[in-house]
């Protein structure tokens, strides 16, 4: 087989259709971290002189908009009516189509549009980024953009309780899309590694600083990163090369190490900094590990 | 023709069960069964192939934009501890009486230590601005160690609002590597700052 018809195969493979069981658990747990981590956006330095433009948003909106206090709260309730109509739409099997459907198109879209405009807000009023809130805006937007393209299949089936073991429902590109999302963001955290410091990023001393600086001063991490800089130089070159190679999560045999990598990183940095990213920590965990593998033969089972 | 305007048609419908009825008015007693299926393949393949472009311009829109524009929420490169420091300098002020003053009243905090300098790789600040600060010049802004001349001059700035003291003592203590191994303070300085807006004997 050439290699143009391996990647035509493999574009094909794209639009295969699983049951949606994984799917839909991966949608509410997904829908939970954003609203656990909506509740930490807020105005406090809403009184900061204006710094710079930081979302499309704020070149779409005139820059007043943004010193409304009213627009965060406002759009943070929309964001949780919208998470929790598109949470229960499985569950509409007793209503008629005509209500169904609509929804099935609107909910996600509202749901995507009112997170991504509340974090705009939160950014355009923060002296600093907080990177938490992209991954979970991407992934949402992968399934806005499934329920969006299968809505008639989806609305079909809900309305005749056929959802759950439908295997038309959840294209594969959902969960990749998902997966890519969740890795370009650590990839390019690498990247910007390498073109602010080229290869000397990684030499030690400047975890150090940042640890002694910034580190809790009783955890055994802080400890072994400052006693010796082969420990600290060993750490930052380990999150170097798994920061860097996170695009390779695309091959699906390297997708849980690259995922328990992530995992640890993470955790090093909320356990030694007190930078919290337990979004990420969950969202990692349910798309590198083989969770979807799980459910599929779950679904096979249930089926015989 | 019909097929172009059952393949028009079934592209604009929002329900199969609107289908089902635009089926039976269109094509009436000469519905065929067999039609309709290749019909639907056909829309089918239609929406599959504008759905992978859509999908593609997304991707594109999501890899490109971080790299070639910039910070530009949802897209986004997550720059965090980027730039590697070599040695930091922290600040006490203390006043005649004894008192420790904050470092941020005198703009000598260190503003998001662990975030790389704000104009580099399209980043050109963040939503609000931190209060200015000495350790904001340069590429690797907190890596500076300001001289005894810098630093007179930007305390005396802002002693010129604070006629009440007569003069501060300033304490520059340098974080960096203290032999091949470990961290700490390498060099510890104390200004004594006179206040130019003080005018009492």
């Amino acid at each position: 087989m050439s290699m143009r018809d391996q990647f035509n195969r493999r574009l094909n493979s794209l639009g295969d259709t699983a049951p949606p069981l994984f799917g839909q658990l991966s949608l509410w747990i997904l829908i939970a971290v954003c609203i656990y981590i909506v509740g930490d956006a807020h105005l406090t330095f809403q009184s900061y002189p204006k710094g710079t433009t930081v979302s499309l948003l704020g070149y779409i909106v005139p820059e007043q908009f943004f010193d409304q206090p009213y627009a965060l709260g406002f759009f943070k309730k929309v964001f949780f009516v919208s998470a929790a109509a598109w949470s229960v739409l499985p569950f509409l099997g007793r209503t008629r189509i005509w209500i169904v459907q609509p929804l099935t198109a609107i909910a996600p879209w509202v749901c995507v549009l009112s997170y991504t405009i509340l974090v705009s807000i939160f950014w355009e009023n923060l002296p600093w980024f907080r990177h938490k809130f992209i991954v979970p805006n991407w992934v949402l937007l992968y399934y806005a953009l499934w329920y969006l393209f299968y809505r008639d299949d989806i609305a079909a089936s809900i309305v005749n309780k056929k959802f759950w073991l439908n295997p038309n429902l959840y294209p594969r590109w959902v969960y990749l899309g998902s997966v890519l999302s969740i890795a370009l963001l650590y990839n390019y955290g690498g990247v910007s590694k390498f073109l602010a410091a080229g290869f000397n990023w990684g030499e030690g001393l400047s975890l150090q600083l940042w640890v002694s600086m910034m580190g809790k001063p009783d955890f055994i991490l802080t400890e072994f990163i400052l006693s010796d800089r082969e420990n600290a130089h060993l750490l930052q070159r380990g999150v170097t090369i798994v920061q860097s190679f996170a695009l390779l999560a695309l091959i699906p045999h390297l997708r849980p190490v690259i995922g328990l990598g992530l995992i640890a990183f993470q955790l090093s940095v909320e356990l030694t900094f007190g930078i919290p990213f337990r979004g990420n920590i969950v969202l990692l965990a349910v798309f590198f590990l083989p969770w979807f593998g799980v459910f599929e033969g779950l679904v096979a089972s249930l089926k015989k | 023709m019909k097929k172009v305007w059952w393949f028009l048609l079934g592209l604009m419908s929002p329900a199969s069960i609107i289908l089902v009825i635009k089926k039976i008015i269109y094509f009436g007693p000469r519905f065929n069964a067999k039609e309709a299926e290749d019909n639907n393949a056909c829309v089918r393949a239609f929406r599959r192939t504008k759905q992978f472009k859509c999908l593609l311009a997304i991707v594109g829109l999501q890899a490109g934009v971080p790299i070639f524009v910039g910070e530009l929420y949802p897209f986004s490169a997550a720059t965090m501890f980027a730039y590697p420091l070599h040695q930091v300098a922290t600040y006490e002020v203390v006043t005649p009486a004894g008192e420790t003053l904050g470092a941020r009243s005198f703009g000598l905090q260190i503003n998001n230590p662990h975030d790389p300098p704000l104009m580099t790789m399209g980043r050109y600040g963040y939503g609000r601005a931190l209060p200015a600060t000495i350790q904001q010049t340069g590429s690797a802004p907190y890596g500076n160690i300001a001289s005894e001349q810098e630093l007179t001059r930007h305390v005396q700035s802002r002693l010129l609002n604070m006629t009440d003291l007569p003069y501060v003592t300033v304490i520059q203590s340098v974080l960096g590597p203290r032999d091949k191994h470990q961290v700490g303070i390498t060099q510890r300085k104390s200004f004594k700052i006179m206040n130019p807006a003080n005018t009492r004997p």
